[in-house]
């Protein structure tokens, strides 16, 4: 039993991808429905799953490839956080993306890839040990590029090249990382509280190397300046990539990289004595307001939300760089947090580009009267980024605070307030325009969008209202981090 | 009587919000608007208060409670925004975007009550925020050019006021590890972070120089968005300094002096820029400043002499009621003069407004007068240097007032009509009216019978008479002409910006903007090998840094694991 459901879960992906990809584009309904099928599938099995470990139960499942090299495969509390969102976000992004291309071309490829793209996700958030997850850390690498470049596009492959380079040159540091860390400490299981032992005390130069290697690897992923540039180029992908790629995948693949590297690997007290968690947040900090610097001069609708990316998954770096369990349950929230905000704001932005043709904030003109619902989900996004409560965003940085004066680092409180103003400085004038300028003259009504693009935003929206406004209830993203911080701070 | 429960003052409104989803109910709903505020009222004059409400799953554990301050501010907060509501439904009867404002009138709505029944720093801080946020969309409901800046230079405000209310709450938090909210003016709490709250809610309050956004605010929304802001939402920020201000504790003279500042800047300033206003509804709203600032100066007594709070307190609540319905009458009214054309209804509605402007002068015999004299005799233990000013600043107030609501009456006097304002808007405001004769003896506070009335207590409005008299004389003897300048003082300087475009953002730089639409020649951002070099040379002086040969031998009992064939 112990090994059948994460195995299972990783299967209603990776094993769907390669039947998806074999169908004929025509088979619309027959890919559809199974292609949404393995989705719900999915979700039901890790809600089964939460529940068990949520319960005391443990999952194993362990696959030896050579002497001392092996995948494994196993569900914590931690994983289960990653889990969930992926899975749950997956479904409401199929069926959106089942919307969006409705006509259009390649859509098994599309499809084929997208569940390749999660079954990654599944996999690095259930990687038991550093190797498995530096393979499906690379495997998400090639599974996202189709997805970029799915246009076809001079753009689009000019975007795949650039993400192509940025990521596979993350892989390779991450690679090295890991064969030096393996080569020093034997198998990297990833353990609460770290794995490395005396290590710290005997080779502290190497272990540093080794960790601003890690850091780096999965930090392009994660967009920590310097190594952000992909993410806004890749906006020429299509919406539900988007989606996708700055809410679950790949961002979010970096900054739990991250997390299992601090937590899991090395474990909070080495990296504090290493010395190395104060130059992390320093990074984490830079990020957050250079990327809220780039936003606000953006035009392009998607480009602003990148950068507002960059900005905002930093905030889970912070919280774990900044070595204070408050901070922790902070930053492993707005994992939660910033992944269904950032994704109700790009299906929101997705709907305006299909329903309107609008693009750009300057053309967001009077969209509160053209597209009320995609606007309403977009301004429920949006604030909930600025931090208003009771979304859920507020919840994130009320915890960073707090954390941020438990850690000693009063600065963080001064830091998170920039931010604030940032954020509503980019935001508030598309909810400006959205709502209050009038419908440009000339402005031809749209086409009307069914069902499949209008309900996944809505939904996005409500879980950010419902994280925020239930952040006390005990399965709230929240309650579910106190407990993952309580097992790795006790 | 069944107990009302507490929850449903700030849910009532929002009920009637998420319902407007439904758009074949939205007529029948309209007209529920102003009731959307019955129990908000029901429950300040509930007795028994109702009971607290504890909601552990919300937010971060909300507790809901009415105290008695917060039944006073209650009870007049929901009459204003149930007579505001009548009227705005009146008003913007054939308004093409009138559902909008319906919706941030109810979120507001529902954020200033829940704010006054907050226990809890989450749940104030979010119903705080729904207010402010929501009331951006009244103040540019016009959509004018005036409304544009306005709602500019409100939100900035606003939001920067928002931002410190989270650090000051923030780290009050962590420096008492309690969620309370009256844990802020409480032992322990870093003076940084009362100060950074303070500030949050001195910015609504309108003290000076927080109070740029005022005035522009006020006379751009309409008639009551305008009503319910200054009547209501001022007040907000008062009742928020009540709580996290240590009051009453210790005496803590640097904020004093720095509050008592700003007040008497408010006090000055309001009467001198509100008097040179051509538009009736910004000499109401600078008259908001000199009051609000009156009541900060209560505030900044009370912060110099903590045993003297037992009396400051009821006399600023007086003092904001009377405020409230007052203003809120005289906005309200401003609608009534326009739907009326000059003529014997015009004079009667004016005849009427000048009992709220007298009320708010300060008049004997109104509930201004024992508000004021009620903050005048509790502020008779003030330490020595306070008093020799303490009494000309109070004259200062009423003579302030005085002259201002004088002005505001003559504008509104020679307004126009506007065949445009149906006339049952005038009902809302007479409905108002009637309530605020019989306010004071319903409302949940204590009025302090005033001793004698003494004849020096007439000299603020009879000066105020004889000095308009005076300026009116003179203005015709010399054909005077005053230009009335635009509202918002140093900051129209920034109005008449040749391109307002785009809100608050700054212009697109000319460089790195067009990385996407570039078509053709070479591509000069972000080239693959940027990202990739970044890597490898980092890649590269961490090889070079490993090669340094290891500091220290490997533990004997523990050799590293050979991994590969």
């Amino acid at each position: 039993m112990s090994s059948v459901l994460p195995l299972a879960i990783l299967m209603t992906s990776l094993g769907v991808a390669p039947v998806i990809l074999m169908m004929p584009d025509s088979a619309r309904r027959l890919r559809t429905g199974f292609n949404l099928a393995a989705a719900s599938l999915k979700v039901a099995l890790v809600a089964w799953l939460s529940y068990e470990v949520a319960h005391g139960a443990s999952f194993d499942l362990r696959h030896s490839i050579a002497p001392g090299l092996e995948l494994h495969l196993q569900a914590d509390a931690l994983s289960v956080l990653f889990l969930a969102l992926s899975s749950i976000l997956w479904l409401l992004t199929t069926i959106y993306a089942v919307g969006y291309l409705e006509g259009g071309t390649d859509r098994s490829r599309f499809f084929g890839f997208f569940s390749l793209c999660v079954a990654s996700t599944v996999g690095i958030a259930m990687a038991g040990n550093l190797f498995t997850f530096l393979v499906f850390f690379e495997l998400l690498t090639l599974a996202t590029w189709p997805l970029v470049v799915h246009r076809g596009t001079s753009e689009a492959h000019r975007a795949g090249r650039i993400y192509l380079a940025y990521t596979l040159g993350g892989g390779l540091a991450l690679t090295l990382g890991t064969i030096w860390l393996y080569a020093l400490a034997g198998e990297v299981a990833f353990e609460p509280r770290g794995v490395l032992g005396e290590l710290p005390q005997t080779a502290p130069l190497a272990l540093t190397a080794i960790f601003v290697l890690l850091i780096a690897g999965v930090g392009v992923k994660a967009a920590l300046v310097p190594l952000h540039g992909w993410l806004p180029l890749s906006m020429v992908a299509p919406a539900p990539v988007s989606a996708l790629l700055h809410a679950v995948a790949v961002v979010k693949a970096g900054a739990f990289g991250i997390m299992r590297i601090v937590y899991d690997v090395y474990g909070v007290e080495t990296v504090q004595a290493m010395g190395l968690a104060a130059p992390l947040a320093g990074l984490a900090a830079l990020t957050i307001l250079w990327g809220s610097f780039r936003a606000l001069t953006q035009d392009d609708l998607k480009k602003r939300l990148a950068y507002s990316t960059v900005s905002q998954v930093s905030y889970i770096t912070l919280g774990v760089a900044l070595i204070s369990p408050v901070a922790a349950i902070g930053g492993l929230a707005h994992l939660v947090h910033q992944g269904i905000m950032k994704i109700t704001l790009f299906l929101a932005a997705g709907n305006f580009a299909e329903g309107e043709g609008v693009k750009t904030v300057r053309a967001m003109d009077g969209m509160g009267q053209r597209m009320p619902g995609a606007m309403l989900a977009f301004t429920v996004g949006a604030l909930g980024m600025i931090g208003i409560p009771p979304l859920a965003g507020f919840v994130s940085k009320w915890y960073l605070g707090a954390g941020g004066l438990d850690a000693g680092q009063p600065m963080v409180i001064a830091l998170l307030a920039g931010s604030s103003l940032l954020n509503a400085a980019y935001f508030l004038p598309i909810l400006y325009r959205g709502w209050f300028c009038p419908v440009p003259e000339g402005a031809t009504p749209g086409r009307r969008l069914g069902w499949m693009l209008a309900i996944p935003p809505a939904t996005t929206a409500t879980l950010v209202l419902a994280a925020g406004l239930l952040a006390s209830a005990p399965f709230s993203p929240l309650g579910w981090t106190r407990f993952i911080v309580s097992l790795e701070y006790l | 009587m069944i107990a009302l429960p507490l929850w449903l003052v700030p849910a009532a409104p929002l009920a009637l919000l998420v319902l407007f989803a439904l758009p074949q109910a939205r007529d029948a709903l309209r007209t529920l608007l102003p009731l959307a505020a019955l129990p908000a009222l029901l429950a300040a004059l509930a007795a028994p208060s109702p009971m607290p409400v504890r909601l552990d799953w919300l937010l971060l554990g909300a507790e809901f409670a009415l105290t008695d301050i917060g039944a006073a501010f209650l009870f007049f907060t929901a009459a204003l925004w149930g007579l505001a509501g009548w009227q705005a439904l009146r008003l913007l009867a054939d308004d093409p975007h009138r559902d909008r404002f319906l919706a941030c009138f109810l979120l507001a709505m529902s954020g200033n009550f829940g704010l006054l029944i907050a226990q809890d720093m989450a749940s104030f801080y979010s119903f705080f925020s729904m207010m402010s946020l929501a009331s951006w969309g009244l103040v540019l409901h016009g959509g004018g050019v005036a409304q544009r800046f306005a709602g500019k230079i409100y939100i900035a405000f606003a939001v920067a006021g928002e931002v410190a209310l989270f650090a000051g709450l923030a780290m009050g938090a962590f420096a008492t590890g309690e969620l309370a909210l009256s844990a802020m003016g409480g032992e322990g709490v870093p003076p940084l972070a009362v100060a950074l709250a303070a500030g949050g809610l001195l910015v609504k309050l309108g003290a000076v120089p927080l109070h740029l956004w005022l005035p522009l605010a006020h006379s751009a929304a309409p008639a009551p968005a305008s009503a319910v802001l200054s009547g209501a939402m001022l007040k907000a920020g008062l009742f928020g300094l009540m709580i996290v201000l240590p009051l009453g504790d210790a005496a803590w003279p640097a904020a004093a002096a720095t509050l008592a500042a700003m007040a008497l800047a408010g006090l000055v300033l309001a009467p001198a820029l509100g008097l040179v206003q051509g538009d009736p509804k910004s000499v109401l709203a600078y008259s908001s400043i000199g009051q609000m600032s009156l009541m900060a100066l209560g505030l900044a007594a009370a912060l110099a002499a903590p045993e003297s709070w037992s009396l400051i307190a009821p006399a600023l609540i007086l003092l904001a009621t009377v405020h409230a319905f007052a203003k809120a009458g005289l906005f309200l009214g401003v609608p009534a003069v326009w739907a009326s054309p000059r003529g014997a209804t015009r004079r009667a509605i004016l005849l009427t407004l000048a009992l709220p402007a007298l009320a708010l002068a300060g008049l004997p015999g109104t509930g201004g007068f024992s508000a004021k004299d009620a903050l005048k005799s509790a502020l008779v233990d003030m330490p020595q240097g306070w008093m020799l000013w303490l009494a000309p600043a109070l004259i200062l107030a009423s003579l302030g007032t005085a002259l201002l609501m004088i002005r505001a009456l003559l504008l509104l006097g020679s307004a126009e009509h506007k065949p445009s304002v149906p006339p049952d808007a005038i009902l809302p405001w007479f409905g108002l009216v009637l309530l605020s004769g019989a306010g004071l003896s319903l409302a949940p506070v204590s009025v302090v019978a005033s001793a004698s009335i003494k004849l020096a207590d007439f000299l603020p409005v009879a000066m105020a008479v004889v000095f308009a008299l005076a300026a009116l004389v003179l203005t015709r003897a010399t054909r005077l002409r005053v230009d009335p300048p635009a509202p918002g003082e140093l900051l129209g300087v920034f109005r008449r910006e040749p391109e307002p475009e785009p809100l608050l953002a700054l212009p697109p730089p000319p460089r790195n903007s067009r990385g996407l639409v570039l078509r053709r020649g070479r591509l000069s951002v972000a080239r693959p090998e940027q990202g990739s070099l970044a890597i490898l040379g980092m890649t590269a002086a961490l090889a070079l840094f490993a090669l340094l040969p290891e500091p220290a031998a490997e533990p004997p009992g523990n050799p590293p694991e050979i991994t590969g064939p």
